[in-house]
């Protein structure tokens, strides 16, 4: 197949430079090398520095740690977890109750309700699920967890951001559900694990239960 | 020695590498960005807007942090957020037909790049794939084969010269990062998983089936969970696969894993119930692929369109 002219594919490697016009002064022979060796060191420190952030930790990783944070944060980040090193080998349901005061002054709360099974629901028979079926309330929830390891207390920002966040969700997914408007919200999550193959689930159910959040206005 | 570092030199500097693949990265993740777009349109207020669960402050907050940086986090007035959506969705478009292709990927991947850091808690490796070669692309030349860029300058004298030589010097060296980065992709994937019991004991994929969120065809899941030596067989497969890849790029052996590993995210797709995830995945392997395969089937698509069209055979 004949290619159009302007494709470089044929075209000569040697035929270089601008010649119709009359020699313009030549850049120094030593331009052109050291752009190439730049842009060769450039594209080795990058795939250095990922290939050690995505590592597990070793003694290298270590002491890249400077210039891994540095140039691999945060636009070149990366995570390669999905079902490794183990898939989620857990059911989990996520439900939600609200509270809120009584004309005569009581504590009122209504019943928990699913917020999770929404996205069971969501998923089932659909070919393209939303990311708000598929990972909204399941990354909530493991952010969550994975900042709070011990209790309930946030003891960073970070956790705090997570919190807040899984407070806003359940206040969204309850919200239509309640019996009444509410102050506080609170959440509880019971994990069951998957039977191995051919057997009978090995362990209770586990149920964590939250704490009593208040509810913001504007969600901060 | 000298011989040999001045072929590098050459494969490197003389002309621009796998220019048809870079299109088909571009036109891929530019089409694939904007389905997602459009799938997500109705729940564009919950993930990225102004009133989602993940408000505009928090995500300031996560960026003040981490040094993303968001331009829908500039305001949180409703309208803004629908230009900003409906500018995603034509830039999207724009780098999927290559017009003005350069200046055009550094906003794609600034679109992307936002969207990402607006709520990243809402994220998969899919989108963090998709985020990586938004940015790689801007180095490439993408925009040199089917585009409309291509169609606009054909017929005019090959650009040569000192701007030329650093634009095939840096995307030569901008594919070299795609493919190494697809390599340490599969190989930290593969890596991690070996590291992981279920996948030792050959049962991990019966949990991907068991779990809610990822069983969309019930039906199809429990059949196939019901084959425990299959499942055991397809597990060890996609670690050895994931693991040997890398390895396997200076022989034949690629293409093999290639249409294992596609075949693999094709199973993902339909089973798992993550066909975006695997589409960005599929694409990525592209990168691989020779300019003789996609000039291959250009032909052959250009050739079953005539004579479909006309009856007329060619040539």
């Amino acid at each position: 197949m004949r290619q159009p002219i302007g494709d470089v594919d044929h075209i000569e490697p040697e035929v270089a430079d601008d010649a119709a016009a009359p020699e313009p002064p030549r850049p120094p022979q030593v331009a052109r090398p050291a752009f190439v060796v730049i842009c060769l060191a450039v594209t080795l420190v990058h795939l250095v520095l990922v290939f050690f952030f995505v590592a597990p930790a070793n003694p290298i990783s270590q002491r890249l740690n400077g210039p891994i944070q540095a140039w691999v944060s945060p636009y070149f980040e990366q995570n390669w977890l999905l079902f490794a090193p183990n898939p989620e080998s857990n059911k989990t349901q996520i439900l939600a109750r609200t509270g809120w005061t009584t004309a005569t002054g009581d504590h009122a709360t209504s019943d928990w309700f699913d917020i999770s099974a929404v996205d069971k629901a969501g998923t089932r028979h659909n070919p393209y699920p939303s990311h708000t079926t598929q990972n909204m309330l399941r990354r909530a929830w493991s952010a969550y967890q994975s900042s709070h390891p011990d209790g309930d207390e946030s003891t960073s920002d970070g956790a705090l951001l997570r919190a807040k966040y899984l407070r806003n969700l359940a206040v969204q997914r309850v919200t239509p559900h309640s019996p009444h408007a509410f102050e506080v919200v609170q959440v509880k999550v019971v994990t069951e694990p998957i039977a191995p193959p051919g057997q009978s689930p090995s362990n209770e159910p586990y149920t964590r239960v939250l704490p009593w959040w208040t509810v913001t206005t504007d969600g901060n | 020695m000298a011989t040999e570092l001045k072929a590098a030199y050459r494969l490197l500097t003389e002309r621009p590498l796998s220019l048809y693949a870079a299109a088909v990265l571009r036109i891929g993740y530019g089409l694939l960005y904007f389905v997602m777009l459009a799938r997500e349109f109705p729940h564009r207020h919950e993930i990225w807007g102004p009133q989602s669960p993940w408000t505009p402050d928090l995500a300031r907050q996560m960026s003040a942090d981490s040094g993303w940086f968001t331009f829908l986090t500039l305001s949180d007035g409703r309208a803004y957020f629908e230009i900003c959506y409906a500018l995603a969705l034509v830039i999207a478009v724009l780098f999927l037909l290559g017009w003005r292709t350069r200046a055009v990927s550094i906003l794609f991947a600034l679109v992307v790049v936002a969207f990402y850091g607006r709520n990243v808690l809402i994220t998969d490796g899919g989108d963090n794939l998709t985020v990586l070669m938004a940015i790689y692309l801007c180095g490439t030349a993408c925009g040199r084969r089917w585009s409309l860029d291509a169609r606009r300058t054909r017929g005019r004298p090959e650009q040569t010269g000192t701007r030329q030589f650093a634009v095939t010097a840096v995307h030569n060296c901008a594919m070299l990062i795609i493919m190494a980065q697809m390599c340490i992709l599969y190989g930290a994937a593969g890596l991690y998983k070996v590291q992981g019991g279920l996948w030792e004991n050959g049962t991990a994929l019966h949990y991907v089936l068991n779990s809610d969120l990822f069983r969309p065809w019930p039906a199809l899941s429990d059949f196939m969970d019901g084959h425990h030596v299959l499942l055991a067989i397809a597990g060890y497969v996609t670690v050895l696969v994931q693991v040997a890849f890398p390895f396997s790029l200076f022989s034949k052996l690629k293409y093999v894993l290639l249409v294992i590993l596609i075949g693999m995210h094709l199973g993902i797709a339909v089973l798992v119930g993550l066909p975006m995830f695997s589409a960005v995945m599929i694409l990525g392997d592209a990168v691989f692929l020779p300019d003789r395969f996609f000039r291959f089937l250009a032909r052959e698509v250009k050739a079953r369109a005539i004579t479909g069209n006309r009856a007329v055979p060619v040539r």
